[in-house]
């Protein structure tokens, strides 16, 4: 059994560090709180921008690609617009693909950001 | 001031116009105010970097620190999306991504030339970008680099689409790398000349140039946007590009 | 009808298709925000993906403003 000075000082100890812990854990809330609270003029908004332009300029793109390669092969072979068709079919699902890929599995967060959870 | 265009000209501002006119074997390769800008940008990207680096001092200055945060933000870029095999391009992607932002940003100053709002420069990066790629590709990895392709845990009866639609969306890589930069600086500068014409008409408007801020005021705004738009289409293109050499380094998903 | 005109008009009728792609993009954001005032410490965290829907919606618009351009400016 221990010395009653001892133990009021590892209380005293105790109490400081849970006091710390507590105040940490109660700023980190209010970040949680002030990011939450709509501030989306930082990194976040830019992030989200950035990434729906990404989606954007991917879809249009491989529609576009898709749609352009059909419309050569018809001239090429002469079939009129089917290969067109087709190949813009494949396009779009080429976009949906890659819109798909870019969703699922989000871009790396940059420095100092959490991954969404 | 020569032939009577529509009052409000925003494409006038994308014309090339040749300073030195130079012509190689019937090509022309004249000196134009595209080519100056270009020269310009180097020059400011020189200077940035080569006076921020010459200091050294432990606690940087603001020039030292800048070179140093763009060192940083594009190393760790690199490093996140193609790994340490990866840092062999780290001299490309960083050259491109301070060209692509020097450029941007210096298109936004009145009377400049935007070099990045012209296809043929968005595209004749992402050609490069995507030729070397392929072959980087080809070279480290041989015929396996065409695993890219050919994702993994599909049934062999949708394979031959999915090789279809995989290899469409390789190939409309380089169009979206060039066209989504191209837009996004044509559109930014178009809309500004537009904001612009919208002044001076509701100036020489009589009683309407009470108006006349508005439109003014818009064009701060919108410039402030524009910043933005030119900082974060450079950030995209670099890590567009991180991401594509990465596959060219570890291919197959 | 005179093929320049008709051009013009189809020009006119494929620039509607916008609209469509406005009301596309307003319908995502509307159910994000709905969403957001129900949950707003996840809304965050999803806002990646409100942009990426958004996105999809507006690539089609620009596809029928591809259309107005392409019969306007094509021979």
């Amino acid at each position: 059994m221990r010395e009653g000075p001892d133990e009021a000082d590892e209380l005293k100890a105790r109490l400081a560090k849970l006091r710390g812990d507590l105040q940490s854990q109660r700023d980190g809330q209010k970040e949680v709180q002030r990011k939450a609270d709509g501030d989306l003029t930082d990194k976040g908004l830019g992030q989200a921008m950035s990434l729906g332009f990404r989606v954007l300029s991917e879809f249009v793109a491989a529609t576009v690609v898709g749609a352009v390669i059909g419309w050569q092969l018809d001239l090429w072979i002469g079939t009129a617009p089917f290969l067109l068709i087709l190949f813009l079919g494949f396009g779009v699902a080429a976009g949906f693909w890659s819109v798909y890929r870019l969703a699922v599995t989000p871009p790396a967060p940059r420095d100092g950001q959490k991954p969404p959870q | 001031m020569s032939e009577a265009g529509p009052a409000i000209d925003p494409i006038h501002q994308f014309h090339i116009n040749p300073i030195a006119p130079l012509h190689i074997f019937g090509i022309d390769a004249s000196f134009t105010n595209a080519s100056l800008f270009m020269v310009v940008v180097l020059l400011a990207i020189s200077f940035v970097m080569v006076l921020g680096t010459s200091g050294s001092h432990i606690v940087p200055n603001r020039l030292q620190t800048l070179a140093e945060m763009a060192y940083e933000f594009v190393a760790s870029t690199v490093r996140q999306t193609a790994g340490d095999a990866g840092m062999r391009f780290f001299p490309f992607v960083f050259s491109i991504f301070m060209f692509v932002l020097f450029a941007n940003m210096i298109g936004l100053i009145p009377y400049t030339f935007t070099v990045t709002s012209q296809i043929i420069v968005t595209f004749a990066f992402a050609a490069f970008i995507i030729g070397m790629v392929l072959a980087y590709g080809f070279y480290k990895n041989g015929m396996h680099f065409l695993n890219l392709f050919i994702p993994s845990g599909v049934s062999p009866i949708l394979l031959p689409f999915i090789v279809l639609i995989e290899v469409i969306s390789f190939a409309s890589r380089p169009i979206s790398l060039s066209v989504r930069l191209f837009a996004n600086m044509l559109a930014g500068h178009i809309t500004l000349k537009v904001f612009g014409g919208f002044v001076t008409l509701l100036l020489g408007a009589g009683v309407y140039s009470l108006l006349a801020p508005l439109p003014l005021i818009g064009i701060i705004l919108l410039t402030a946007f524009e910043l933005l738009v030119a900082f974060l289409q450079a950030y995209v293109f670099a890590i567009l590009t991180c991401v594509y050499l990465n596959d060219a380094i570890h291919p197959g998903h | 009808m005179d093929p320049v005109a008709a051009k013009y008009i189809g020009a006119g009728l494929a620039a509607i298709g916008m609209g469509a792609a406005a009301i596309g993009v307003g319908t995502i954001f509307g159910n994000f925000l709905s969403g957001a005032l129900r949950n707003p410490s996840a809304a965050d965290g999803q806002f990646g993906r409100a942009f990426i829907g958004a996105a999809l919606a507006e690539g089609l618009g620009i596809f029928a403003f591809l259309v107005a351009i392409i019969l306007l400016f094509v021979k």
